[in-house]
């Protein structure tokens, strides 16, 4: 499989680029035609969108995420994966995933369910955000149709989980919220299956479609991406509100197993008083012991410029939100590094060791510490 | 050193000649330029001595001399050759690496400039070596050819015979001293025996053989018989006069150039071994993310270890730890050092190889969230998916004789057991359906993933030493004088925060 070069992405991003600089400058609706020229043709009786307004002028207000893009007869939302095709709103990357690849659940990343344990991981192409550090634009930040796929069904999909024996199905790499529909109903499927079902998103994301995904969902990791409304203006293109409310949601409305992930940009997010504050929202919002990932940058995309993040910052990060009483915090995209494994809260000990994403250790039995015997939270089996 | 019959007597008198000992006496090195004749000092003149050795211990008749001659040309332009690119190549990297060494020691990444910069020159100039060492082995092929089977044998086995050569040429007072330590030696008895390890020295010779032929170099022949300053040797054994062009080549090989004199060679050489070992320290320092608290706890042990270095070292013989002692004690300081150490560090050390570019799992790993390629041979297996069966073949044949160039030799029966196990894979690959592929790929290419003998050996020898009671990779990684400077620069840096 190729993903798309540079230049076909950078003509792609010139095609829409007005569209995206209306929302970084005013916000509101954002309509793109990143797609490209081709007009895009849903199979007859094919998956629609589930989320969506039609107007009486033939237009689409899109109600998956907060962005509400409205768009015309042959226009498509800003995630570059839905399109209005005569008023009605239609996925353009149903059944159709660009990446399909077994990985660690570490990878998501996820520490407290069920370590050690493999995923078969999908993505459809397309983002309802434009980070700029995006580590897979080229899956992202393509129409979900512009890339080389596979014809999978979420039904062959079960089946080839199945096949290969592995018992969980991830959603990572790009984000379900732009491909929502084959994300549920992949899901649906799995759970008939009793496969489980992972996935990691920026979750910027209305609450009912949020909620009707998370139903099949046995676990979450919500990239939350920074803490100021500025951040998610100069780097993501998204609103803070949205992705806080979404976390909420998960915490307060669903059984989702969650977990957050902060990936500290130097110069952008790194502020130790911002850190605070988040860590501070985090724990009145989805308590002490919902685990924070510290995630290490490293110069990616449109972000080539900057340094990684120096170590001494992510360690800083971790004393702040322990400080302000999480219990498991974890440091990622840096190993060997303490940070990476999981330690007893109560007795101290060093519960799950690991290396990146491989699990050299794990001395956790029946959820509890071998040592002390408390109860740690998370799914271990 | 074997110096038999006649040869004996010319030996010694060449050897003389070299010391510059005895002068009127008839020598080779008469025609050629003053300063040959003190060549038996520093490092060239010890490889004249070696060539002249080598040729006695192999008793080479004039005959044998004679055909050998026409090989001198070539081995003569091959040698100014090569001086020529290490004139040109030695100063670059000088220049990249200390760049490269510069942001090495921050631990801040690499700017592509630098890293492309080192990577070229690095590899430029260990292709030249490498390409000399191929053209001159190729070329001691001629020679191993009119050897008789018995020289072949002392070939094949010979070594450079230090006490030999200094017996033929010491003054009276070096050969005092040398009387001197012998007699009180002998008055403490004889040393303890040297175990027996032909397990360990078995393992040592194949991994010695596997790593010369991943990285030509020079054999016994090539090395001692095709240089320069062996020719003088050849060519009056041949009786016949030197040319013109064995004296340039000769005075390239003790001098240099003009633009690049061999002393400045010589300190380019000294100073790219430094940086490469300075940067090595740093990949390693850099891949471990060490504490404060790691450091100081490795340095105190990289200390102790110096130290009991240093009194083996100077001790009075008798005074000296019994070998099995000595080592007792520094498999106690590794232990040590590896309980400093956390589970995945230990990991990281147990997979580390010295490298001058750290590998890409160690400076940059695939990060959580990030979709990776697959191994290079999934992304084989993707291309043989895709073609027919006669341009497999040609794939097949073209990822063995890499994996040969890389990995080292295979015997015939096992290149075809490789080309069985290469084809099946392809061949299953290209059964399944683009989704059973994508999500066995893995597995696929593990199963095709090659033997690497160099790596088992090493592991294998480290394994033979902990058994043994010897200290083993942590020993030779950590506990040394020069890596504990590199932690406690690091130590310094992660207190004033300059680096991580
Ligand atoms: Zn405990």
């Amino acid at each position: 499989m190729s993903p798309i070069d540079r230049r076909d992405f950078l003509t792609t991003l010139g095609r829409c680029g007005a569209g995206i600089c209306t929302l970084c400058a005013g916000g509101g609706f954002a309509v793109g035609q990143a797609a490209g020229t081709k007009r895009f043709r849903p199979e007859p009786g094919g998956r629609r969108v589930d989320f969506f307004e039609s107007l009486p002028d033939g237009s689409i207000v899109c109600g998956v995420c907060p962005r509400h893009c409205v768009t015309d007869d042959g226009e498509t939302g800003f995630c570059r994966s839905r399109t209005n095709v005569a008023g009605v709103y239609y996925p353009r990357g149903y059944g159709r995933p660009c990446i399909l690849r077994v990985d660690p659940i570490e990878k998501i990343p996820l520490s407290h369910f069920r370590p050690g344990s493999k995923t078969m991981t999908v993505a459809v192409g397309g983002c309802n955000l434009r980070c700029l550090y995006c580590q897979n634009w080229q899956h992202s930040q393509t129409a979900p149709d512009k890339l080389k796929t596979f014809d999978l069904t979420p039904d062959q999909a079960v089946a080839a989980a199945r096949d290969k024996g592995v018992d969980t199905i991830a959603f990572n790499y790009t984000d379900p919220v732009a491909f929502l529909e084959y994300a549920k109903d992949l899901a649906v499927a799995a759970r008939k299956a009793e496969i489980r079902v992972v996935a990691a998103t920026g979750a910027y994301i209305e609450p009912e479609p949020l909620l009707d995904f998370a139903r099949y969902v046995d676990a979450i990791t919500i990239g939350l991406k920074g803490f100021t409304q500025e951040f998610y203006d100069t780097v993501c293109s998204g609103r803070l509100d949205g992705v806080l409310a979404a976390i909420e949601t998960i915490k307060t409305k669903t059984n989702c197993w969650l977990e957050i992930v902060n990936l500290i940009v130097p110069t952008y997010n790194h502020d130790p008083r911002t850190i605070h504050k988040m860590a501070g929202w985090l724990r009145r919002t989805v308590g002490v012991t919902t685990p924070l990932h510290f995630s290490r940058f490293v110069p990616m995309y449109r972000l080539t410029n900057l340094p990684r993040t120096p170590v001494e910052t992510l360690e800083s990060a971790c004393r702040i939100a322990r400080s302000v009483g999480l219990t498991y915090v974890y440091t990622s995209n840096i190993a060997p590094h303490d940070g990476n494994n999981t330690y007893c809260p109560k007795c101290g000990m060093a519960l799950i060791e690991r290396l990146g994403f491989k699990v050299l250790e794990n001395r956790v039995r029946d959820g509890r510490c071998p040592a002390c015997h408390i109860r740690l939270p998370g799914v271990w089996t | 050193m074997t110096l038999r019959g006649a040869n004996r007597v010319v030996g010694v008198r060449w050897l003389v000649c070299l010391a510059a000992i005895g002068p009127g006496l008839p020598s080779p090195a008469a025609d050629l330029p003053e300063a040959l004749r003190d060549d038996a000092q520093g490092d060239h003149g010890r490889q004249t001595v070696d060539s002249l050795d080598l040729i006695l211990s192999l008793g080479l008749n004039s005959a044998q001399a004679r055909a050998i001659l026409p090989l001198y040309a070539e081995a003569c332009r091959l040698h100014q050759s090569h001086y020529r690119d290490k004139a040109e190549i030695q100063p670059q990297e000088i220049q990249a690496y200390a760049a490269f060494l510069a942001e090495d020691r921050l631990n801040r990444g690499f700017s592509p400039e630098v890293e492309r910069s080192t990577a070229r020159v690095h590899h430029r100039a260990k292709k030249a070596r490498e390409t000399f060492a191929t053209n001159l082995n190729e070329l001691a092929q001629g020679v191993w050819r009119i050897l008789t089977p018995q020289q072949r044998r002392i070939a094949e086995t010979y070594k450079p015979q230090k006490k030999a050569v200094f017996a033929a040429y010491a003054s009276p007072k070096e050969k005092r001293n040398v009387a001197r330590q012998a007699a009180r030696r002998a008055r403490r008895g004889p040393p303890a025996p040297r175990r027996d390890d032909p397990a360990l020295a078995a393992a040592r010779r194949e991994l010695d053989t596997v790593r010369t032929a991943i990285h030509p170099r020079p054999d016994v022949i090539a090395k001692h018989l095709l240089t320069p300053a062996a020719a003088q040797w050849v060519y009056e054994l041949a009786g016949v006069r030197a040319p013109r062009m064995l004296y340039e080549a000769v005075y390239c090989w003790r001098f240099g150039t003009r633009d690049y004199p061999l002393d400045r060679c010589r300190q380019d050489q000294k100073a790219i071994r430094a940086l490469s070992k300075e940067i090595n320290h740093w990949n390693l320092t850099n891949g471990m993310y060490f504490s404060p608290g790691q450091i100081e706890g490795l340095v105190q042990l990289a200390k102790q270890a110096e130290q009991l270095k240093a009194a083996q070292r100077q001790a009075r013989p008798r005074e000296k730890l019994h070998p099995d002692e000595f080592n007792a004690r520094l498999v106690q300081l590794e232990l040590a050092a590896e309980s400093v150490l956390r589970p995945g560090q230990l990991e990281v050390m147990r997979e580390y190889k010295p490298c001058l570019i750290p590998p890409k799992n160690l400076k940059n790993p695939v990060r959580v969230g990030q979709a990776n390629d697959g191994s290079h041979l999934a992304r084989w297996l993707q291309r043989a998916r895709r073609t027919n069966n006669e341009h497999v073949d040609r794939m097949i044949d073209s990822l063995i004789s890499s994996e040969i160039k890389r990995l080292g030799p295979m015997s015939e029966s096992a290149i075809a057991e490789r080309r069985k196990l290469l084809r099946d894979t392809a061949r299953q690959a290209a059964g399944m359906s683009d989704v059973e592929f994508a999500l066995n790929q893995d597995d696929l290419a593990g199963a095709i993933t090659p033997i690497n003998r160099k790596e088992e050996l090493t592991a294998a020898i480290d394994q033979m030493h902990r058994i043994r009671t010897k200290p083993g990779r942590t020993h030779q990684f950590l506990l040394n004088r020069d890596f504990a400077n590199v932690l406690m620069v690091r130590y310094q840096q992660l207190k004033s925060g300059a680096a991580e």
